[in-house]
């Protein structure tokens, strides 16, 4: 569901240079080139070779597709850029496990796609608040925590600087960090640093806030999430099905803002749109023949 | 090899600890008053320790305070601190590190002396064997030692021998005053042992008074006994101390620090005085140290900075690595790390004087193959990350997680230092393992957090087993959409039998309003048993609220059949 839209670049003199200058200035600043929009074609199905082909060239080119079109479209690079600090907040602490959920699934389709580890830099309050993660869990999203390394810094400073130091380590595939609040020591030029520091390799930089006030800083995306009713697993409608978020990007220094409903399908290690969710059977005969409750129940959508 | 091995005992006069430091302890002059400490025997107060100005007075360790004061009317006085001494000793010790790194505290434990309690120390063992050439000799390192300690106020007395029950007794019966330093030749100790008096053999005193009572008042009268109707009659221990004096039996010295694989260590004749130039000298060590650590084919895994001020403070820096690391700017950087980890600045005082590196445990290095495909770079620059990070942070907080067998779910993850795990996986989710994917229509049954302690929570549910319909967690009300479970986590029944356990009862709330149900309060104990206690069963529902926000509670214990009251717990949150 895009909300804005950007104009488009029509060829005439006052926007060529406007390009050329826009262009200049990028490249003194050390940013990747806003290159001219692309139309991406429809994926035939949903997953298949040709599909992970083009997946794997859109890594080697510098970002990761979600696999989603009104995600990936947001970006002149059909996917989240890499090498650039992305920061992902969620409104209260009791998100905290959407939060969690969604970065997890995200590094877990990176991971998918090359090897790598991950280095997952908490400070001690959010692990009090929030809890700490929990393995078993990292398996069943399908992720596997053999490729976690845990690191639990007492301040914001420190998870910054754990941050830097991963980025520049070469089995490193994703640096993320977790900051509960908004702390001093999360400032621009902080961040800036943090940011300049990724933009050589190819490492997935992102900042989880917690619980924060929206504060200026150097990422080059800034996405809120929050969870919403799941979706079915199946096909069964009674239940808690798969992981769903709604996903909204805020801001964007490369690209359009948008936003959409997602689900994380663990077992293709992918996020799905929530309207593609599968048919409804009717609740097998051996769950209890509990009376209705105020659930959800999903509709019937197409077959697939 | 007791033969060549010599033995540098120290005693050190209690008096002259409680001195002021900047004033030379060895010339009392007439303006200072005597001082005393004194110790509480039964409901008397009485002397333990004197100083030199308090001796010429004619003072005597063991008279009691009334007394003294009326011989010596401006008498100060100090209550004795063993701890304070003890700590006091250690110091010194350390700072001795300088001279040899194996050095004891020479108090007797009580083990040996069986009927008495142990006798604490006061002086240290150096053994000298191995590090007097670097000094200069015996004689040298001696009076270099004495030396220095008086220059910081302390009143020492230091005996060299070849044993260090022989040492002991020198330091305390063969120094005086005028001589405080003492070299007795291997071969000489039991001539001049002959002449003392039997407290130089670390006896207890009831030994000593019953040889006294039998007529043998030195050493010289004992060792001319035969040895078995001694032994028969006071015990095998005075045999023993008289082999030990003797060297016939051997009394290691046990150090008080890990004695280090390997160490380089700097002497300046002038002290540096900056940070940069400690960094400097601790890199050219650190050189000196690959290439012996090379030619053994080792690679450093813990290694420490120790720096001495000229003052006495030593200040020691320990760092570890996950894997041999022998690169001398490597292992610089890891100090950098930590002592910014630490957070204090090296305090440089009025200098420098030795700059030591040691290599506290290595481990065999066998060079790598050049890997063509650049994993094992990648793995090198992994390990090199973790070594960084745990300098600063410490090794302890950079973890990988380890899967335990255990089906309570706070038990099934283990943390462990990554410096320390090898990479194993064991979790069933690889990249390449098909099995262990999660098959497409498999519910995610665990959640992305736990909380270590489950917290406890108000929730409203049908008895005797269903699904909470309403729930209060951390002062917000929660409203179940849906639900999924019950999984039955029964405790460990193989750890013990069960506790019975009635909780008191609850008195009824307004929101018992709904027929059925059953209020289940959680808050009033603190938080659930830890895992693996024998007792409850723990039935855990995957439970979704309106909104989106996904759960993980249980009921604790089966109603009636384990508890009065179930409570409900919220143990982690879903994605």
């Amino acid at each position: 569901m895009d909300t804005m839209d950007q104009a488009t670049d029509q060829p005439s003199a006052a926007h060529e240079s406007l390009a050329d200058l826009r262009r200049r200035i990028a490249e003194i600043e050390g940013r990747p080139e806003p290159a001219a929009r692309l139309d991406l074609p429809e994926p035939a199905a949903r997953f298949d070779l040709k599909v992970a082909a083009r997946e794997s060239r859109r890594l080697e080119g510098g970002a990761l597709p979600f696999g989603i079109d009104a995600l990936d479209r947001l970006f002149a690079a059909g996917g989240m850029p890499l090498g650039t600090l992305h920061e992902v907040g969620v409104g209260a602490t009791r998100e905290v496990g959407a939060l969690a959920g969604f970065t997890l699934a995200l590094v877990a389709r990176l991971l998918s796609l090359r090897a790598g580890t991950v280095l997952w830099a908490v400070d001690r309050m959010s692990a009090l608040e929030g809890g700490h993660l929990y393995a078993p869990g990292l398996n069943a999203l399908g992720l596997d925590p053999a490729r976690l390394i845990l690191v639990e810094a007492s301040d914001a400073k420190d998870i910054l600087w754990t941050l830097e130091e991963g980025l520049d380590a070469r089995g490193v595939a994703a640096v993320v960090g977790e900051i509960r609040g908004s702390p001093r020591a999360l400032d621009i030029t902080a961040t800036r640093r943090l940011a300049l520091r990724g933009r050589a390799g190819k490492t997935l930089a992102l900042l989880l806030r917690l619980d924060a006030a929206p504060t200026p800083t150097a990422a080059a995306t800034r996405w809120r999430l929050s969870g919403r009713p799941s979706g079915t697993i199946g096909g069964f409608g009674v239940g808690v099905g798969r992981p769903a978020w709604r996903l909204d990007l805020i801001k964007n220094r490369e690209g359009r803002l948008g936003g959409c409903d997602l689900e994380w399908d663990h077992h293709e290690r992918g996020f799905v749109l929530s309207a593609h969710s599968r048919a409804v059977s009717a609740p097998p005969s051996d769950r209890s023949a509990d009376p209705p409750r105020t659930g959800q129940i999903v509709a019937l959508d197409r077959a697939s | 090899m007791f033969s060549g091995a010599s033995r540098l005992e120290q005693r050190l006069s209690r008096a002259a600890w409680i001195a002021d430091p900047a004033t030379p302890a060895a010339a009392p002059t007439l303006a200072s008053p005597p001082i005393a400490v004194v110790t509480r025997s039964g409901s008397a107060l009485s002397l333990a320790a004197v100083d030199a100005m308090a001796e010429r007075h004619g003072l005597k360790p063991g008279l009691a305070l009334a007394d003294a004061r009326a011989m010596v009317p401006d008498l100060l006085v100090a209550p004795e601190d063993r701890e304070a001494d003890l700590a006091l000793l250690g110091a010194i010790a350390d700072w001795a590190d300088r001279y040899t790194p194996l050095i004891a505290l020479d108090g007797i434990p009580a083990a040996w002396s069986t009927r008495e309690a142990a006798i604490p120390p006061s002086g240290l063992f150096l053994e000298i064997a191995g590090s007097a050439h670097l000094f200069g000799g015996e004689a040298a390192l001696g009076a270099d030692l004495r030396a220095r300690l008086e220059s910081q106020g302390f009143a020492a007395r230091v005996a060299i021998a070849g044993t260090p029950g022989a040492a002991w007794a020198f330091a305390r019966l063969a120094t005086s005053q005028r001589a405080p330093v003492s070299i007795v030749a291997s071969g000489e100790e039991r001539a001049v042992l002959a002449s003392l008096p039997l407290l130089a053999l670390r006896l207890p005193s009831d030994t000593v008074a019953g040889l006294e009572r039998v007529g043998l008042k030195t050493v010289g009268a004992l060792l001319d006994q035969p040895r078995a109707p001694l032994a028969r009659r006071f015990g095998p221990l005075l045999a023993l101390r008289l082999d030990q004096a003797l060297g016939r039996e051997e009394e290691p010295v046990v150090p008080r620090r890990p004695v280090p694989a390997l160490v380089a260590e700097r002497r300046f004749a002038e002290p540096i005085l900056s940070e940069s130039d400690v960094a400097e000298t601790a890199r050219s060590l650190a050189a000196a140290l690959a290439q012996t650590l090379e030619n053994r084919g080792e690679g450093a895994r813990a290694l420490e900075l120790a720096v001495f001020r000229v003052d006495g403070v030593v200040t020691r820096v320990a760092v570890g690595t996950s894997r041999p690391l022998r690169d001398p700017a490597m292992i610089v950087g890891l100090f950098a790390e930590r002592l910014k980890g630490l957070g204090e600045e090296l305090d440089v005082g009025y200098g420098f004087e030795t700059v030591r590196l040691s290599v506290l445990r290595a481990e065999r290095d066998d060079p790598a193959q050049v890997d063509l495909s650049g994993g094992a770079e990648a793995e090198a620059d992994l390990a090199r990350l973790i070594d960084r990070l745990g300098a600063r942070l410490g090794l302890s907080r950079v973890m990988r997680v380890l899967p335990v067998e255990s089906h309570i779910p706070e038990a099934a993850m283990m943390s462990v230092a990554a410096s320390r795990a090898r990479v194993g996986g064991g979790w069933g989710a690889g990249l390449e393992a098909e099995a262990g994917r999660p098959q497409a229509d498999e519910p995610i049954d665990r959640p992305v957090r736990l909380f270590a302690r489950p917290e406890p929570i108000e929730a409203v549910a049908e008895v005797p087993e269903g699904p909470p319909i309403r729930f209060r967690w951390r002062r917000a009300l929660y409203d179940v959409a849906r639900y999924e479970g019950p999984e039955r986590i029964a405790a460990e029944w193989w750890k013990g039998p069960r506790p019975t356990r009635a909780l008191p009862e609850m008195p009824e709330t307004a929101d018992s309003s709904h027929p059925g149900t059953d209020p289940g309060r959680g808050a009033d104990e603190t938080a659930a048993l830890p895992p693996g206690t024998p007792g409850l069963t723990r039935d855990y529902f995957r439970v979704e609220d309106e909104d989106g926000r996904r759960f993980w509670v249980f009921r604790e214990g089966l109603y009636e059949r384990e508890v009065a009251r179930p409570r409900w717990f919220l143990q982690g949150v879903f994605a």
